[in-house]
């Protein structure tokens, strides 16, 4: 998703779990955010009310893998 | 019970002298036309910057290993390195940049430390009193960014998760600006820190420290980059390590088994040994251990197997059990405070979020 939707400039096996998404991490911007969760949505069936989803969310890669996991499990409980 | 400076740094502001209470700060100017072409040996990071920005980066050895954690600011055709060395020596810093720097034309490595001293303020209202004792031009100050001012330059770059900024001031007037951050702290109930405060801010946030010392891996060598999952400050480019890196990378893909990443885990309790173990066989080892003073979690960093650095993967450990999570510790009060709306006087009327989302894995 990152890659190919969003168009970072890293070979994906050159990502890191806990790399910053944002600013000189992969270089997301305010744009690319709500691109992300456009991706998120549609591809991961995985709801991300604004205002609803912490901030800390989206400070790394992994930090929203863990955020995407933990919603669909509470989904499927 | 929480500590003052601690506090302060994750509910208000706090400050230090750096020259007084470490991490070793150095300041170091690579001036001359040659400058840039200096910069894109010396570190490890892409380097694009407009005049006034600033990026994180690396200095590393020919080895791959990290030699020092590194801030390059642009200013104007020199380039500014603020450079955190942990338990490097100063002498063996220098002359690394200097053996590195042999053969490049034109230019020169100037060191600030004679004339300047560094001040850092870090906290969710630093930025509040950065602006009342330099000017309210710095509530604009974008991250990575940095400002020229008559004392000398302020930089905002924080390493705790919070609003963070490192002030490069002149030695003549360092001691009157302290006394005025002082006084005008009293109305943010601002704390003087010492480096251990800072360290255990960084290490809960979850930002890189030169001061661990990484075992190295069996069967692959001293720890690089790539296993303290840095790789978004190595660039393409031709630079001071790059060689051992892409050596590692080959090495890495032909026994994939031997990877390792550092992984940050909740504790149920601190262990009685540094071994963490999947279904009784050994899977990595802690590095450092700590009790989170923000959200009074017992954590640690971990070199872990890579495939089991994982959110969620629960690990034994000599009489308890380890989760692996998605770091940070906490949940910064500095994601919450818009410097457009909020103000330390109000800071009761912001939402903030609970102390951390975390919680520990149950005891064995």
């Amino acid at each position: 998703m990152l890659t190919t939707r969003l168009k970072v400039q890293v070979p994906p096996d050159e990502i890191d779990l806990d790399a910053p998404l944002f600013g000189t991490g992969l270089g997301l911007d305010s744009v690319d955010a709500v691109e992300l969760v456009v991706a998120i949505e549609a591809e991961l069936k995985v709801r991300m009310p604004e205002g609803q989803v912490g901030p800390w969310a989206f400070r790394t890669v992994h930090s929203l893998v863990d955020y995407v996991v933990t919603a669909r499990q509470a989904g499927s409980a | 019970m929480t500590a003052p400076g601690h506090r302060a740094l994750r509910e208000a502001a706090a400050y230090l002298r750096h020259d007084r209470s470490g991490p070793s700060v150095d300041v170091l100017w690579l001036r001359g036309d040659g400058a840039r072409d200096a910069v894109l040996r010396l570190l490890s990071s892409r380097l694009l910057l407009r005049d006034g920005q600033a990026q994180q980066s690396l200095l590393l050895r020919d080895d791959g290993t990290i030699l020092a954690d590194v801030t390059v600011c642009a200013d104007d055709e020199s380039y500014l390195l603020v450079i955190e060395r942990g338990p490097l020596g100063r002498d063996a810093l220098l002359q690394h940049l200097a053996a590195r720097l042999d053969g490049l034309d034109d230019v020169a490595l100037e060191d600030a430390a004679p004339t300047h001293e560094v001040i850092s303020l870090h906290g969710p209202f630093a930025w509040e009193l950065v602006a009342e004792v330099l000017g309210q031009d710095l509530v604009a100050l974008p991250y990575l960014n940095f400002f020229r001012m008559d004392e000398g330059l302020v930089l905002r770059a924080g390493k705790t998760g919070e609003f963070g900024y490192d002030l490069l001031v002149r030695r003549e007037l360092a001691d009157g600006l302290v006394t005025r951050i002082a006084e005008a702290g009293a109305a943010f109930d601002a704390v003087e820190i010492d480096a251990g405060t800072l360290s255990a801010a960084r290490f809960e946030g979850w930002f890189f420290d030169p001061s661990i010392d990484y075992p190295a891996i069996e069967g692959l060598g001293p720890v690089t980059p790539i296993e303290l999952q840095l790789q978004w400050r190595l660039s393409q480019r031709e630079h001071v390590g790059r060689a051992a890196l892409l050596s590692r990378r080959a090495a890495l893909s032909e026994r994939p088994e031997l990877a390792r990443k550092l992984a940050c885990v909740v504790l149920s309790a601190t262990p009685e040994d540094d071994v963490l173990r999947l279904d009784g066989a050994p899977v990595g080892a802690l590095v450092r251990k700590a009790t989170s003073p923000a959200s009074g979690l017992v954590f640690g960093a971990a070199l872990l197997r890579a495939d089991l650095a994982h959110a969620g993967l629960v690990l034994d450990a000599a009489g308890a059990r380890a989760k692996v999570v998605a770091p940070p510790l906490l949940d910064n009060r500095s994601l919450y405070v818009d410097a457009r709306r909020h103000a330390y006087r109000t800071r009761d009327e912001i939402a903030f979020g609970a102390p951390s989302r975390l919680s520990a894995p149950e005891a064995p």
